[in-house]
């Protein structure tokens, strides 16, 4: 009696382990394709409109101008509102990221400090801007899945340098573009909720027309709008330079 | 404006030729959006009022008067070259009338100045792939601390308002950036030296250094005490040659989350030196001689060997720029003669050729309700040389209100001294408080204060009368 118990806990413990492995393989594997998915395009060359709304329903609007290379290369550039214009951003591989003011005429390397303040009054972070694979930044884990998506625990690889303990996303099981991403604090409180919408298909690739990241503490939220892009231009790696940065 | 149009005119040319040795190279990519929008001409820029009010209890009243529209022109050619231009249209400070004719001068009753700040073009891959060259009247800023750049000694600086750190006036000049693997190697050419532009008349004893005259003389073997009537001086600017031209060379490259360069620069101390001057008596009594008092003075050759770093540590941002000034050795001869009679003679030094240190550290951090925290500590003002020089600690400080609309910066401060040991004696202490709105974009409304106290010969302290309250528009477009 004692021996099939024991031989029925091993049993259901190694199908625990399993499944869990299993689910843990297939959490990288999701992610992995979230990935391949969201970074499909040689090169993109986007402009969107930025909508931020204060609590009250207020809003104020920019407009800026990104390029990304790969999935760890990114510019950004800012066209509007006047005091902002000409402001950008570099972003490289191993947290690199370079800001240009050109009312200084210098560049300067983004400090740990400034990657979770607010990115232009929106209510992304820097580190939200940051070109990135998934894979490479959170471990995942499968939290469950039904008919249409999946949704995936990320657990920060760096707690220090992310201002975040977790993130949930649900990714859409058609396409593997992610849907839903919710943020949550260093005290485990969802902090924040990026909504993707208006997914279209661009010749091979997908991408989002519409993101709102809503602040749940505040009441704020931005809304991001594709107005034009193009992909595989063959974007020169030249750009990806502190030198294209200032012109 | 004639500089304006020149290098408009310039900047066509050689776009032309550019234009003629594309069509010989293969395409590169470039994002188009950008470009695309660029190809135009596309006019920029901010209109700025400010007024400032003196409250100090015996000089109250309006010391400033600031009405400034700044337009920048600029037109990209495709991803090959690029025109900029900016200029001021300013009416500064008040009517000067002094007469009742003048009432009919408009330059005296309503001041206009146009100001070309810079007017240049770039042409990029320049002859070989990764040579940018820029031509025109261009501000070269370098280093890589915040505003205050011990490095930074191309362009002459632009003192006009003391309270404006770090402004600078632009050269005429040429430079070329060559960017190689990870290097970026530059090198600025300004044919002309440029003086650096002072403060205006009341205030411009904040950089002058302190010239002690003598009190007594020997006169027919009587002690005769010195009275000075009129204290005149000559500038005269160095000779314009290639000699006494201003250049410099830059490598920069970045390590990891650090940018870091070295620099070198000749050129002209930005204060005038005197090295002779003429004592005259003029009237002659039993105890006292009345004097008057002229000096020639010159700018002489200054070089600067300088290096930066700024980057991330723990999540602070810090950076640290210093420079090595290597200045010229400036003897005073000064002559004192009655009726061709030579009562008096003495060289003193008034530059040493000694070289000596400025330099600056800094660190910010932005906590994550977005308040900002910024400190340097300097060693040495831009205007300060081997045997004056003083350290300064500044603090800024921002903390932002309903959601970014209000920016506060309660205790904005800075405190000079010379020596830590007898800091009770010799300081100067200013808090500058600023309330800004931020609530339309575009707009910038700022209420400030400067709250000014010092002791001693602390340049600042010197200006502890002139506690002021202001109020800035300003309407970027």
């Amino acid at each position: 009696m004692n021996k099939n118990v024991f031989k029925i806990f091993v049993l259901l413990f190694a199908m625990f382990c399993w499944q869990n492995l299993n689910a843990q393989g297939n959490a990288v594997q999701i992610l992995e394709k979230v990935d391949d998915v969201m970074n499909a395009a040689h090169d993109q060359e986007v402009t969107v409109r930025i909508s931020i709304f204060d609590r009250r329903g207020n809003e104020s609007v920019r407009e800026l101008s990104m390029i990304q290379k790969g999935s760890d290369k990114r510019m950004i550039k800012f066209l509007s509102p006047a005091d902002q214009k000409g402001i950008a951003f570099l972003s490289l591989p191993n947290d690199n990221l370079t800001m240009y003011m050109p009312a200084f005429g210098r560049t300067r390397k983004v400090a740990g400090h400034v990657r979770n303040s607010k990115f232009a009054g929106t209510d992304y972070t820097y580190e939200d801007m940051e070109a990135k694979r998934y894979l490479d930044k959170y471990n995942p884990r499968l939290l469950g899945a039904d008919d249409e998506a999946y949704k995936l625990e990320l657990i920060p690889k760096d707690l220090e340098k992310s201002e975040y303990s977790k993130i949930h996303v649900t990714v859409r099981k058609s396409n593997f573009y992610p849907l839903i991403v919710e943020y949550f604090d260093k005290r485990g409180t969802a902090a924040k909720k990026l909504t993707s919408s208006d997914i279209r298909k661009i010749g091979e690739y997908y991408i989002a027309y519409r993101t709102t990241m809503e602040d749940l503490r505040s009441g704020t939220k931005t809304i991001m709008q594709i107005t034009n892009v193009r992909f595989d231009g063959n974007l020169s790696d030249d750009l990806f330079t502190e030198r294209y940065l200032t012109r | 404006m004639k500089n304006f149009i020149l290098i408009l005119v310039l900047f066509l040319t050689i776009n032309s030729i550019s234009a003629q040795t594309d069509s010989l190279q293969p395409e590169q990519s470039a994002p188009s959006f950008w470009s695309s929008a660029s190809d135009a001409l596309q006019w920029r820029g901010y209109f700025m009022a400010e007024t400032r009010f003196n409250v100090y209890e015996k000089n109250k009243s309006f010391n400033w008067q600031e009405y400034r529209l700044s337009l920048t022109p600029e037109i990209k050619v495709g991803n090959k070259s690029r025109f900029y231009a900016e200029i001021w249209a300013r009416s500064l400070r008040f009517p000067h009338v002094d007469n009742y004719l003048s009432l009919s001068d408009k330059t005296m009753v309503s001041p206009l100045d146009i100001d070309l700040r810079e007017a240049y073009f770039d042409v990029y891959d320049f002859i070989i792939p990764g040579l940018d060259l820029k031509v025109g009247r261009q501000r070269n800023a370098w280093g890589t601390a915040d505003k205050l750049n011990p490095t930074d000694n191309l362009n002459p600086y632009d003192l006009e308002d003391i309270w404006d750190f770090g402004r600078h006036l632009a050269s005429n000049g040429i430079s070329l950036s060559y960017y190689v693997s990870d290097f970026t190697l530059s090198t600025v050419l300004i044919p002309v030296f440029n003086p650096s532009l002072a403060p205006d008349a009341s205030l411009i004893s904040l950089i002058m250094p302190e010239v002690d005259f003598p009190e007594t003389t020997i006169f027919n073997n009587n002690l005769m005490y010195l009275k000075y009537r009129q204290i005149k001086d000559s500038l005269i600017l160095p000779e314009r040659t290639l000699e006494n031209s201003v250049y410099g060379f830059r490598i920069e490259k970045p390590f990891g989350v650090f940018n870091t360069s070295v620099s070198y620069m000749t050129g002209k101390d930005f204060l005038p030196a005197p090295f002779k001057t003429q004592i005259v008596p003029a009237v002659i009594q039993t105890d006292t001689i009345t004097i008057d008092v002229h000096s020639d003075l010159t700018f002489s050759k200054l070089q600067v060997i300088g290096a930066d770093f700024a980057g991330s540590v723990f999540n602070l941002g810090v950076w640290a720029e210093a420079g090595l000034f290597i200045p010229e050795k400036v003897t005073n001869k000064t002559q004192m003669q009655l009726m061709g009679i030579t009562l008096m003679e003495q060289d003193s030094i008034v530059i040493d050729d000694k070289p000596y240190i400025k330099y600056v550290g800094g660190l910010d951090y932005t906590f994550s309700n977005g308040s900002y925290l910024n400190f340097q500590y300097m060693h040495g003002f831009f205007h300060e040389r081997r045997l004056d020089l003083h350290n300064y600690m500044i603090l800024a400080f921002d903390i932002p209100l309903f959601n970014s609309k209000l920016k506060i910066a309660p205790c904005n401060s800075f405190i000079q001294f010379k020596d830590f040991n007898s800091i009770k004696d010799d300081y100067a202490f200013v808090v500058m408080s600023e309330l800004n709105y931020l609530g339309t974009d575009n707009l910038r409304i700022s209420l400030g204060s400067r709250i000014i106290e010092g002791k001693g010969k602390s340049n600042f302290g010197k200006l502890k009368n002139h506690d002021t309250v202001y109020l800035k528009f300003n309407y970027s477009f």
